[in-house]
């Protein structure tokens, strides 16, 4: 990698930067720069005591209770202010770390998050590569491209690591439950499975996440979070999202039928697909920055990829009519003649 | 060397009159023979029963035959001006200001700025509909504002910069090429399924005949800008059209609108609903004003008079240039 070390990355779902860019208001724009899904899970009646006071230990609890039976774990997760709040502690989860290696190309901040502490960084690019270093990580399903691992194989590569830390970031394995090796987690020394609650639940802005783990690592993940690390309001959702089973199974149903929209969009548009999850597409395109500026113009928000130009990233749709307007702007967006 | 002095002198002429309504009320406009061939070729050649590849064959041999047919008339009309002498030369100024559209966009265009002044929005619905295709009921202010602000900027390009660019390089032959081609493009370069194939050789020779032009007239409207709000506006239109261009569809209308977004400050173009059915044109200078409104019109004419003022002086220089360097 080149650049500064310490540059902030681009992340999707930064509509404010298109909007000054491209124009227009919050509601004119289609954002499908992110893998949320764009239903939210209801939200529950909030007593007015969840606003005043600090969030309740043992209200977070109960929660990594009803996590832990969610996600079908062996273990109760350590609960963080999102995915990045553990990414950014990783290096402090084990002693004299030194080296990280990284199933690449994957989400960005885990790069940025070794640099930045000081660790020697390897981007690698099949599972072997990740045995030696003292942190590895790879995510399941990967996000841009899609890619799966088999379980078996990521829990045989934490067992060959012998206690050294191996992260699975299943961001995007909810709707892919037989992907998950959740189950392992508290039982292979070194294994920490992250697990994203705002992805699947459409409710990323309450910042929740939880991390699935052997003891001593989720004490230093306790101990480095600090106390009341996730909000009250976030507690309540989870709590009342775990214990409704029945919306839970709605809202999985409501995003397999906006996966199918969006593919048959995509496909309808004369787009390529070249990997996916339950929550968004990844298409090819020549030129996909160019692309992604062009559907911008035309106030439909995707992901472009510095590491590989030649894909674009598509969120979920939530209706026929977002659908339409999705295939009309890429056909208008790919080079051509006017009506 | 003469083309360009001739150039000269038609796009005074075009400045000053015009297209006179008494004249083509009498006689009927060259372009409107261009549209008849065009309209010709069309009945006899394009059959909704052929395959799409034949239709795309044929649109190949129609758009061929026309321009043979301009060319021919170009070289024809090229010989008979030139055994006139004096006389043929002033015929020669007359037939290129009729093929060029400085004085009649400013006409089309000002009306719009007069009517939505004094008649409010009908008004100015009525006049935009003699210039744009889209639906003219559907408008607020901003939008008549707006479409009268892109197709005067559009129009600067295709309707006046490309015809002098094409006689300046290849005289009357080049000049009555153009204007078939983008006649011909204008009739069945679209996108239906009449012309989606029949179309497709024309509109794609029209981009590559444009593409010149729409890069000009871009830095034209920058002169423009200069003249009329300074250094700061002009470097605003050079960076919109070389940044914003790309985003439109048409691989040259994209130059003269951004560098005239930019220049006026506004957003042109863009996404917006046609009674609930949403229309993706990509917006230009998107971070621009959006609240288009008749003093927009009437600053992008003010810009637009400048332009115009710009080509000739090229001319000009490129006269002057070859007549020191012979």
């Amino acid at each position: 990698m080149s650049g500064s070390d310490d540059a902030p990355i681009a992340h999707g779902g930064a509509l404010g930067a298109a909007i000054a860019r491209f124009g227009g208001e919050p509601e004119d724009w289609l954002d499908l720069s992110t893998g949320i899904s764009p239903f939210s899970f209801p939200l529950p009646p909030m007593a007015a005591h969840i606003w005043r006071r600090l969030p309740d230990p043992a209200e977070a609890a109960r929660v990594a209770g009803l996590a832990r039976l969610h996600y079908g774990a062996s273990v109760d997760p350590v609960l963080t202010p999102g995915s990045q709040a553990a990414i950014q502690l990783l290096p402090r989860l084990s002693p004299s770390v030194r080296t990280a290696a990284i199933l690449s190309p994957t989400y960005g901040e885990y790069d940025l998050a070794f640099r930045r502490a000081g660790l020697d960084v390897a981007a690698v690019d099949s599972i072997e590569g990740l045995l030696g270093a003292d942190i590895a990580v790879l995510a399941n399903p990967n996000n841009p491209d899609g890619h799966r691992h088999d379980p078996d194989t990521i829990a045989s590569l934490a067992v060959g690591r012998s206690g050294r830390l191996t992260v699975v970031d299943e961001a995007f394995a909810d709707m892919h439950p037989e992907l998950s090796v959740v189950a392992a987690a508290g039982r292979v020394p070194g294994l920490l499975v992250l697990r994203s609650f705002g992805k699947v639940f459409g409710m990323a802005g309450i910042r929740l996440g939880f991390a699935f783990g052997s003891a001593d690592i989720l004490a230093r993940l306790v101990s480095g979070l600090g106390p009341w690390a996730v909000s009250g309001p976030a507690l309540a959702v989870a709590a009342h999202a775990f214990t409704r089973a029945d919306l839970v199974d709605a809202q999985r149903r409501r995003i397999t039928a906006s996966h199918t929209l969006t593919r048959a969009a995509v496909i309808k548009a004369g787009l390529p697909i070249v990997g996916e999850t339950a929550l968004f597409v990844l298409v090819q395109h020549g030129n996909a920055e160019g692309l992604r500026d062009r559907l911008s113009a035309r106030q439909v928000l995707a992901r472009s990829f510095a590491h590989s130009p030649d894909v674009l990233r598509i969120g979920l749709v939530a209706d026929d009519a977002e659908a339409d307007r999705l295939v009309l702007a890429i056909l208008a967006a790919r080079k051509g003649k006017a009506q | 060397m003469i083309h360009l002095l001739i150039l000269l002198a038609a796009l005074g002429l075009d400045r000053l009159v015009g297209d006179p309504d008494w004249l083509w009320r009498r006689y009927p406009h060259p372009v409107v023979w261009f549209g008849r061939a065009i309209g010709f070729a069309d009945r006899r050649l394009n059959h909704a029963s052929d395959a799409p590849q034949v239709r795309r064959r044929k649109g190949k041999y129609a758009i061929a035959g026309l321009l043979a047919a301009a060319v021919a008339a170009g070289v024809l009309l090229d010989w008979g001006f030139g055994s006139l002498g004096f006389v043929g030369l002033a015929l020669e100024v007359g037939v290129v200001a009729v093929l060029l559209a400085q004085k009649s966009l400013s006409d089309h265009v000002r009306a719009v700025a007069v009517a939505l002044r004094t008649e409010g929005l009908p008004g100015g619905r009525r006049a935009v509909s003699m210039i744009v295709g889209r639906d003219p009921e559907q408008l607020d202010r901003a939008g008549v504002s707006r479409a009268a602000i892109e197709s005067l900027a559009e129009n600067f390009s295709d309707g006046i910069v490309a015809p002098a660019l094409w006689y300046a390089l290849a005289g009357l032959p080049g000049l009555f090429a153009y204007k078939m081609l983008n006649t011909a493009d204008s009739m069945i370069g679209h996108l239906n399924d009449r012309y989606r194939d029949f179309g497709r050789a024309a509109a794609q020779l029209d981009d590559v005949a444009n593409l010149p032009a729409s890069r000009l007239s871009a830095l034209l409207i920058a002169f423009g800008a200069l003249r009329m709000a300074g250094p700061g506006a002009a470097m605003a239109a050079l960076g919109a059209a070389r940044r914003d261009a790309g985003l439109h569809r048409s691989p040259n209308a994209g130059w003269p609108e951004a560098a005239m977004a930019a220049a006026l400050g506004v957003v042109l173009a863009g996404p917006r609903s046609y009674g609930g059915v949403r229309v993706q044109e990509a917006s230009l200078n998107g971070s621009g004003r959006s609240s288009v409104d008749v003093a927009d019109i009437e600053n992008g004419l003010r810009i637009y008079g400048r332009a115009c003022d710009g080509l000739a002086l090229l001319v000009l220089l490129a006269s002057i240039t070859i007549i020191i360097s012979n």
